[in-house]
């Protein structure tokens, strides 16, 4: 059997699956089951078949996908167009696209299909903010995973179905491991850079005019296009809350279902009081029977307390015209927090909640206006030196355990070359690095002295520092003395004792107790560590 | 430079920032960069991943047609670190039409390493060729990018036609050659031998006197050959431009090439002398020899020819003449549409020199611009000059069994 295959088939599987179950709350459970059992059938389904394919088994795929992207956007015929509706009917469709589509798969391209549709699914699920944030960082997290992993198989695939000859050991390099292992490395690298960008993007919101130079200064009030760039709604979201606060058929607006939960939500606490503001003012050439609209604006939608909000309100009167009403009207404010209104339309707000503004006129409705009050934003409190400097130390921490894994990492490599290329220096090493290790226990082999001297005084005042491995000791060290001297041949049996020798020489090392030999065999281990890996 | 995996990429990272800022939802944003990072990433990889390589290519000097051949490639990794996932494309002319690149995919090459392969390939066509250059191709991990990059590693080979085999073949004139008086020559072989002694006679050379014998006789005695008999057999083919018909190796010059070069082994196995002619823009003539090392002389030259040509086969006939020796054997590789050099052939026939003619029916091979077939009339014309010319006529037809052709006279 291919196994590279056998990984592709099944990993573009766990792309269709995360693809179809971010979208779960558009389809509902049973649909959802039945499309995450109907997917993973097709691909059993599609792996069986990928040698004798049924007749006519394409063409039945083609005409009941087809069927099924036209059943789901019929719905589009009753639901209101909108970016979520849109959307919403497009991932279902989508959906049922990757259930048929898995049965089909054979070609390089239809994977690719399957893994666009299930980009997709997870994009528009993502902007429809379909579900917790919680759930989506472990979609994205797997989908990544995955997608990197079926990549670097669909590139070898590619080639090998292009006729290319594979140059390499194609059964290391492309193994589950190696592959999980190089995945999970680039994915480890591109979730801390996208940390480390996050917070540099620049959000809509967030963009300013201010890096125009001065010469142009006044030029972009000018430009058609960049006064709509200032004056245009910055967000969907934004957007639909202003268009909440207007209503054109001069009547009071009705408040939705979804409203009252939301409001309900964020303050169930507090009860709702009417506050009622008398105008000022009176123009008695206003016909009443003459007027068509009263409409009330603020300048924005959310204040904080002590601050002010501009309120405005202008009468349109059935000949077009339009009258200034803000000193006219009579203002209401019903809501959990308590709020103020001059004669001159300025409201300021006392304390925390949300107030709904409206205004009569003669009998005249307005619309409504939902202003938000909230608690004036308190400045951060300082940090002192203390907490820099602990996570100046933490990065430290960091650095170096990056550093040292790096430098493991190479020597590993290093070691793991010279076995297989030069084994009498692969022998010389486990050596030197055992005489590395006996440093931290106060023994280090000066230049100067011979190999067997060297064990000698080992064995010798060893027995003070600690207790040391007399017999594998001596045979590593007439090991080394054959590799380093003779012109015997090296095999690999001779490596397989070295590094049995060094290994029983660093548990008896390591078995002692006694006082202050707790961090040094710490230490002692983190020394032979690149020849402990060494299987 | 972006692959279609990468604008695909590059798209989604784009629809991402215009959804992030219009729906303003974190995750959105999270995900734009995920794939910004992504999409960054595998650009710098690439550049990373650019192979700084020596490249070797090891090949045979020459191979016949069908061959399969056997390349070496030695690559030598001049970086103090590993590189991963790289294709070497190397372009081998001779190979099939759709197989002249053949992909090399590196999995993975370490620092400093050298790592030496081989790929098998089947030498298509017969030509000088020359192989090469190697593209490098290097690509991020995930294939989003690809930038290439050309190493002149340059191979030359000369792949010879294929031959079939000839069982038999119309009987060749014979002509003789006279050793007598003639001075000698180094040279061995049958038609060199002693034949016997007579009286020295004004003219002959000093060294042909036998000195034993003329003291004997007490005249001066000289030594006589045997009179030699060859057969010498003269080639002419047409490389005129345009006369090629067909496609791929399927054409008439194909055909011919072939025929020439399975006819001269045939002859030169069996003791006659060949030569070649033919008038390319370059080579022109390989005169008379034989044995294996004229073989492949004709083999060099059958390799390297093509239709480019500004002499018609009637013109390169009339050349032919002069240097065609007299009862001798000429064989013409022709198109059945040439009525000229039919006239042509003529000359040879007064000379007493042997006529065999190998015709190519060219309304087979296909069309070609400038190549205008027989009308009935003229082809029964043709087939009535041909018969006054008493020669042996081989008819060729595209995809015929050659060997089956040439199987009986």
């Amino acid at each position: 059997m291919d196994r590279d295959y056998l990984y592709f088939h099944f990993a573009n599987l766990g792309l269709a699956l995360i693809g179809i179950l971010s979208i779960q709350k558009i389809v509902g459970p049973v649909i959802m089951a039945l499309l995450l059992l109907g997917c993973a059938g097709g691909f059993l389904f599609s792996f069986y078949v990928r040698n004798s394919r049924p007749p006519h088994i394409d063409t039945f795929i083609g005409m009941l996908s087809l069927a099924s992207v036209v059943v789901v956007l019929s719905r589009l015929y009753e639901t209101d167009i909108s970016f979520e509706s849109l959307l919403s009917v497009f991932s279902a469709a989508l959906a049922w696209l990757t259930l048929f589509q898995s049965f089909g798969l054979k070609a390089y391209r239809s994977y690719s299909l399957i893994q666009f549709i299930s980009t997709a699914l997870l994009i528009s699920s993502v902007s429809l903010a379909a579900e917790q944030e919680i759930s989506y960082v472990l979609y994205i997290t797997i989908f990544l995973f995955i997608l990197i992993f079926t990549m670097r198989l669909a590139l070898v695939r590619e080639k090998q179905s292009r006729g290319s000859l594979i140059i390499g050991d194609k059964d290391d390099v492309m193994s589950l491991w190696n592959q999980i292992k190089v995945g999970a490395i680039m994915f480890s690298i591109i979730l801390i850079l996208s940390a480390i960008v996050y917070p540099v993007v620049p959000r809509f919101n967030s963009l300013s005019m201010s890096w125009i130079p001065s010469t142009l200064l006044g030029l972009p009030e000018k430009l058609p296009i960049s006064k709509l760039f200032n004056t245009a709604d910055k967000t969907i979201k934004e957007g639909r809350s202003k268009k909440n606060q207007i209503v054109d058929d001069g009547t009071k607006k009705r408040e939705s279902r979804e409203d009252k939960i939301q409001r309900k939500g964020i303050d169930e606490r507090k009860e709702e009081t009417v506050t009622r503001f008398q105008s000022s003012d009176f123009k008695s050439d206003i016909d009443a029977f003459k007027i068509e609209a009263l409409t009330i604006k603020s300048d924005r939608v959310e204040t904080t307390i002590e601050r002010q909000v501009s309120l405005s309100a202008e009468i349109r009167l059935t000949n077009d015209s339009v009258i200034p009403a803000t000193r006219l009207v009579d203002w209401k404010a019903q809501g959990t927090a308590k709020v103020s209104i001059d004669k001159d339309g300025k409201m300021t707000a006392k304390e925390e909640g949300y107030v709904e503004i409206s205004a009569t006129y003669m009998g005249t409705f307005s619309n409504d206006l939902n202003i938000k009050i909230i608690a004036p934003n308190k400045p951060a409190k300082k940090k002192g030196p203390l907490f820099y400097f602990f996570v100046l130390l933490i990065w430290l921490i960091a650095g170096a355990l990056l550093a040292f894994s790096v430098f493991i990492s190479i020597r590993y490599k290093k070691l793991t070359d010279m076995r297989r290329d030069n084994p009498k220096e692969f022998i010389k090493e486990v050596y030197d690095s055992l005489c590395r290790g006996f440093r931290i226990y106060g023994m280090p082999r000066p230049g100067y002295m011979a190999y067997r001297e060297f064990c000698n005084i080992l064995i010798v005042e060893g027995r003070h520092a600690c207790p040391l491995p007399v017999e594998p000791v001596k045979a590593l060290t007439e090991g080394f003395m054959e590799a380093r001297f003779s012109t015997h041949e090296i095999s690999e049996e001779h490596i397989k004792n070295a590094i049995g020798l060094f290994r029983e020489a660093k548990d008896i090392i390591l078995q002692s107790e006694g006082r202050n030999l707790f961090w040094k065999n710490i230490l002692f281990r983190l020394y032979v560590l690149d020849v402990t890996l060494i299987p | 430079m972006l692959t279609s995996r990468g604008v695909s990429l590059l798209l989604a990272v784009i629809i991402l920032l215009a959804i992030a800022w219009n729906t303003d939802i974190t995750m959105v944003y999270v995900f734009f960069v995920i794939t910004f990072v992504m999409f960054a990433l595998s650009y710098f990889h690439m550049r990373f991943n650019m192979p700084d390589i020596t490249v070797q290519r090891l090949v045979q000097d020459t191979a016949f047609e069908d061959e399969m051949l056997n390349v070496r490639i030695n690559v030598q990794n001049n970086l103090s670190r590993g590189i991963y996932f790289f294709e070497l494309i190397d372009c081998f002319p001779p190979a099939q039409p759709d197989k002249k690149e053949v992909s090399l995919f590196m999995l993975d090459i370490n620092a400093k390493e050298e790592k030496r392969f081989n790929y098998t390939i089947d030498c298509y066509k017969r030509g000088v060729w020359k192989i090469g250059p190697i593209q490098v191709v290097s690509q991020d991990a995930l294939g989003f990018y690809r930038m290439r990059r050309t190493l002149d590693v340059i191979s030359y080979i000369i792949v010879y036609p294929a031959f079939f085999r000839i069982t038999a073949f119309p009987p060749l004139a014979r002509g003789s050659v006279s050793w007598m008086g003639v001075e000698t020559a180094k040279i061995s072989g049958d038609s060199h031998e002693f034949f016997g002694i007579r009286e020295y006679e004004r003219g002959d050379a000093i060294s042909r006197i036998h000195w034993p014998s003329s003291a004997r006789h007490g005249k001066l005695i000289v030594k006589q050959f045997e009179r030699n008999s060859v057969q010498e057999v003269t080639i002419v083919m047409d490389f005129k431009e345009g006369n090629d018909i067909g496609t791929g190796r399927e054409t008439t010059l194909e055909y011919s090439v072939k025929i020439a070069g399975s006819i001269a082994r045939f002859l030169m196995d069996s003791g006659a002398f060949v030569q070649i002619i033919g008038y390319t823009n370059e080579t022109m003539v390989v005169p008379f020899g034989k044995g294996e090392s004229h073989l492949y002389k004709v083999l060099e030259y059958l390799a390297g020819v093509r239709s480019n040509g500004a002499f018609t086969l009637s013109e390169t006939l009339e050349e032919a003449s002069f240097i065609a020796p007299y009862n001798s054997t000429l064989v013409t590789i022709m198109l059945d549409n040439d009525i000229d050099a039919l006239s042509s052939l003529v000359q040879f026939k007064v000379k007493g020199i042997k006529l065999i003619v190998v015709v190519l029916s060219t309304s087979t091979f296909g069309y070609a611009e400038g190549v205008e077939h027989l009308s009935t009339e003229d082809a029964n014309r043709f087939d009535e000059a041909l018969m006054g010319l008493e020669a042996y006529v081989y008819r060729i037809s595209k995809g015929d069994d050659l060997e089956k052709k040439f199987e009986a006279v």
